[in-house]
């Protein structure tokens, strides 16, 4: 079972957020054929553990840490299998509602209270945040990175944020 | 204020701007489209600030994948898309009274209907996306889009499709207006088990109000869930 909400969206350049809740499994389908995944997803909450379509076992992923699948031949089975892992589990998949063709590529990063972190080699590059706040950036909010020295500081509460880009022409 | 929009103060005139009327008209009714181009369709009045809005809904059963563009005199419209069955495209469109719509990407016909109002704005000051399931036997999902504040000029426009179990579709909002059903189709109509229901609400609050679409499944074994897919959007005047 799931419920699904866009907690971002924009309609315009077709980047979304989505915000699930799990309690017991969902799925989620790189493109056919692909040795990628165009979407990012973690969890804030709990845990999911994915299979491939075949039913191997991939991973199990834990709080902000990007489920991957690095294995090319189980991406090319075109589908995987999300199991929530815990009790019940948010998990969120950022990808383009507008075309398969945009891929995008990031990390999900987890600062603690107050943490500083500074990012070098992400000039033009977005952040997302989905759990917690950074000093300049609330909750389910988008900015982009516009210097290549560019500090952030997590609020009281630390943050889970996601440093991203459109990894489409890679 | 006088007529014509100008503000008369004692000290001279002061040239002002007539406020932006709403003015939400449905043109023509439902009509099936599917992956095509279309030609002579109707958008009403020509207006500096027209916007045309298209919904659509799948009334056929299971999934359905929603349009991947659709373009409106050549030009791509802004599109609220859920992966399937259920969608809102949008563009500023100020001259002309018919377009030629193009519609590509989709996975099937869609039951669309194209409504206008009038904005000085490029697009929708809110979305949402969302789906889900409602448990078999009675249990129900209610699927939420807020906007704090609204304005008096504002419209939600959003539906949302239901499908497997049994899917008892309804249009809930907290503005006193209420809902304005613009497609539907129900549950056990030519024995599917498939729904859609999309419409429309003006504000007329200046607060927090809502819009929500509710899926009841009435299947009773327990044993099937009933799928929801539904888009929201919410339009002001300036």
């Amino acid at each position: 079972m799931f419920n699904q909400i866009s907690v971002y969206h924009n309609p315009e350049s077709g980047l979304i957020v989505m915000e699930s809740e799990v309690e017991q499994s969902d799925t989620f389908n790189p493109r056919i054929p692909t040795d990628r995944l165009c979407s990012i997803n973690w969890c804030t909450e709990g845990s999911i553990t994915v299979y491939a379509k075949d039913m191997t076992l991939v991973d199990t992923y834990g709080v902000a840490e990007r489920m991957m699948i690095t294995n090319p031949s189980h991406l090319s089975l075109g589908r995987c299998l999300l199991i929530c892992a815990s009790e019940t589990a948010k998990y969120y998949c950022l990808h383009n509602n507008n075309s398969q063709e945009i891929y995008y590529n990031g990390d999900v990063i987890q600062l603690s209270a107050n943490e500083e972190r500074t990012f070098t080699d992400n000039n033009g590059h977005f952040i997302f945040c989905s759990l917690g706040s950074l000093t300049n950036l609330n909750k389910f909010a988008l900015k982009t990175i516009d210097s290549d020295s560019y500090t952030v500081t997590a609020g009281a509460e630390g943050a889970i944020i996601t440093v991203f880009y459109d990894s489409t022409d890679d | 204020m006088s007529m014509f929009g100008y503000n008369t103060l004692g000290f001279g005139s002061i040239a002002g701007t007539a406020p932006v009327t709403l003015d939400l008209t449905l043109q023509g009714g439902s009509v099936s489209r599917t992956n095509a181009t279309y030609t002579g369709v109707s958008i009403g009045t020509a207006n500096t600030n027209r916007m045309v809005i298209i919904q659509g809904a799948v009334s056929s059963y299971g999934s359905i994948t929603a349009p991947t563009s659709i373009t409106l005199n050549g030009t791509a419209m802004t599109l609220v898309r859920n992966a399937y069955n259920v969608f809102i495209a949008y563009l500023k469109v100020p001259t002309g009274t018919t377009a030629t719509i193009v519609i590509s990407g989709g996975g099937g016909a869609f039951n669309q209907q194209i409504i206008t109002i009038n904005t000085v704005n490029a697009g929708a000051n809110q979305t949402s996306i969302q789906s889900g399931q409602a448990a078999g036997n009675g249990g129900s999902l209610t699927h939420t889009m807020t906007t704090d504040p609204v304005t008096t000029n504002g419209v939600f426009i959003w539906g949302g499709n239901g499908f497997n179990g049994i899917p008892n579709l309804s249009l809930l909002t907290s503005n006193p207006s209420g809902a304005t059903t613009t497609l539907s189709y129900s549950s056990g109509s030519g024995g599917s088990n498939n729904a859609m229901l999309m419409g429309y609400s003006e504000c007329t609050t200046a607060d927090s109000r809502n819009a929500q679409i509710r899926n009841t499944n009435t299947e009773t074994s327990g044993k099937v869930a009933s799928a929801l897919y539904s888009v929201f959007t919410y339009f002001q005047t300036e």
